[in-house]
């Protein structure tokens, strides 16, 4: 073994408990590795002397007896959507800097005052958070390259995207950075990159994990959830964030499950159902093919296969870019110049010419795009047209999944109907854009969890190197425990073994 | 549905947002492609369908109503770009001739 970065999660703090490896070592492979990979932009602040502080912490608390918690030393990286009160935190946004013209270092990013609740989980599981992860700014974007900052890259292909808007959660861990990380899931955001870059990729029922400082961009929609290279290394990241918490009112008060162990289960007698509307005109035929396989190999290990009719799979798209853009433009009115970030004055002195200002430097392209059609769908005239119907549309979207898990344990499917594309290749076309989050957006818009699991990459060709690929799983709401099993057995089964970056290990 | 350039400015108007002409152009051509795809939804009938407005339990779960510590004014005012005493500074916004 020839660094504790390649250790899973599970291995890794069994080794910090029993003294085999200190926090303090772990941390400082984390952070070189962060140092070497640094052209992969997957970080946008980097923790250092915070991290190494922390980890000391932990192994002078080992050396005294104590307990440490269930993760004791492990690096994570968290989406820059997610408050932490001693790191900065920008959403990817120049909306958050007091000098939107300054690289970040000196842009003067906005310092929250306290720590999201998955935060305050994690520290007191005795995680090490290593850095703040890039993104899509206001987590608006599949791609990463709407980031304010810089892009995030593929670590399978630099010249590629790594998907988003969790793209540097998923680059952080796929480079083996971060041995986990949490990423947020509006409408695709943790399992699309998750499927990109090869890792294990969860969004968590709707209510699941508390969303307490998590920046919102649609409330009724946005999920936090982890990622790591493997099914139970993410198992675990989820029981510890999540569960009810007092400070957020649409967290579920339902029993945290036992993930980890339900990756034991297997799935013998699973009753798995292949929704005909995912495989349908667009994806990618080695996509499919490879799609069909693993869907065969999980029959292979006791699955019950059956086609489902989800009827309305074509509707998602615009049903979500109404839904999650009407509340994104009213979520992102607080970003006003007044509580924090940046403040621009109008040419009159009035409060709007400075809001004007201030949101008109502040945001970037895709935001003000989604804030002007949010405000269209809500706007007087077209409530109904546009927003009411929308969410008439959802109904249906969420029972035809209803209907299918009357018949059904779980669904499979793909995550995207590509491998990932390059950098610029879709920038010009944003509709084009949306409609490659086709596989990922009902879901959200249903409520229910779902997860990526590496399934294995494309054959290399001169002009493409080997890619990832994703199988996406999907449960009925609080079933991730039938998610655990399935990708679990999955995993085992998977004939490529080791799913590495070429560069990595 | 045809979107106008005035049809721009008056969301940018309703959403607080200054735009370059650059922007109003490319905002007017992006908006316009996609309402039109949007419009696919129409072909649904929805009579009678309800609303999806929120996901999960219909009750608000309520905490006990004890005090307890909340954000300090220092902290609160300590991300703030401009401040008076104890404070966030903001241009005038009532006439008050």
């Amino acid at each position: 073994m020839s660094s504790p970065l390649d250790l899973s999660i599970p291995e890794l703090v069994e080794r910090v408990r029993g003294g085999q490896l200190s926090a303090e070592e772990v941390t400082r492979a984390s952070l070189a590795r962060i140092e070497a990979t640094r052209a992969l932009g997957a970080f946008l602040h980097v923790g250092g002397a915070r991290a190494l502080e922390a980890a000391r912490g932990i192994d002078q608390r080992r050396a005294r007896g104590e307990a440490l918690g269930p993760l004791a030393g492990v690096p994570i990286a968290i989406k820059d959507a997610l408050c932490t009160k001693d790191a900065p935190t920008s959403a990817g946004s120049r909306i958050l800097t007091r000098n939107p013209d300054a690289p970040i270092e000196e842009a003067g990013v906005w310092q929250p005052p306290y720590d999201a609740t998955v935060i305050e989980r994690l520290r007191r599981a005795d995680a090490v958070l290593v850095g703040k992860a890039n993104m899509d700014e206001f987590a608006m974007g599949s791609s990463n390259e709407n980031s304010a900052f810089f892009p995030a890259r593929n670590p399978w292909d630099p010249t590629r995207i790594p998907g988003g808007s969790s793209g540097g959660s998923a680059v952080a861990v796929a480079s083996g950075a971060a041995l986990g990380s949490l990423g947020s899931d509006t409408g695709g955001s943790i399992r699309q990159p998750a499927g990109l870059c090869g890792v294990v990729g969860v969004k968590p029922t709707y209510g699941r994990v508390s969303r307490y400082g998590l920046l919102a961009f649609a409330s009724s929609l946005d999920q936090v959830g982890p990622m790591a290279r493997d099914v139970r290394g993410a198992a675990r990241l989820l029981e510890v964030i999540a569960g009810p918490d007092e400070l957020d009112s649409t967290c579920a008060r339902v029993p945290v499950g036992s993930y980890e162990r339900a990756c034991e289960r297997g799935v013998r007698g699973l009753r798995l159902g292949v929704p005909r509307q995912y495989f349908e005109a667009g994806l990618d035929p080695e996509l499919e093919r490879a799609t069909r396989s693993a869907i065969q190999t999980l029959a292979g290990l006791g699955c019950e296969l059956s086609e489902v009719d989800m009827p309305h799979t074509k509707y998602g798209v615009s049903t979500y870019y109404l839904v999650a853009t009407a509340e994104a433009s009213s979520n992102l009115s607080r970003f006003d110049g007044v509580r924090f970030g940046l403040r621009r004055d109008g040419e009159r002195a009035d409060i709007h010419a400075m809001y004007r200002a201030t949101r008109g430097r502040g945001f970037g392209t895709e935001v003000k795009r989604r804030i002007m059609l949010g405000t269209y769908a809500l706007s007087a005239g077209y409530y109904d047209a546009y927003y009411a119907k929308a969410q008439r549309v959802r109904t249906l979207i969420a029972r035809d999944f209803a209907r299918a898990f009357e018949k059904v344990d779980l669904l499979a499917a793909p995550i995207m109907p590509t491998p990932a594309f390059r950098l610029g290749e879709r920038l010009a076309d944003p509709l084009a854009m949306y409609l490659a989050d086709i596989y990922t957006l009902p879901a959200s818009l249903a409520g229910v969890p779902g997860l990526n699991v590496p399934l294995g990459t494309t054959e290399a060709t001169p002009d493409r190197p080997a890619l990832p690929i994703g199988l996406q799983l999907l449960a009925s709401h609080h079933a991730e425990e039938t998610l655990f099993a399935a990708a679990a057995a999955w995993e085992a089964a998977r004939p490529l073994r080791v799913l590495r970056p070429p560069e990595t290990h | 549905m045809a979107l106008s350039q005035k049809d721009v400015l008056h969301i940018a108007e309703l959403a607080d947002l200054a735009l370059s002409p650059d922007e109003i152009e490319r905002l007017t051509r992006d908006l316009a492609a996609v309402l039109q795809h949007v419009a696919q939804l129409e072909e649904l009938d929805t009579s009678g369908v309800e609303l999806t407005m929120h996901i999960g339990s219909s009750q608000m779960p309520l905490r006990a109503d004890q005090l307890r510590p909340g954000l300090s004014q220092d902290a609160a005012l300590a991300g703030a770009p401009r401040v008076g005493p104890g404070a966030f500074a903001v241009p005038k916004f009532v006439d008050e001739g």
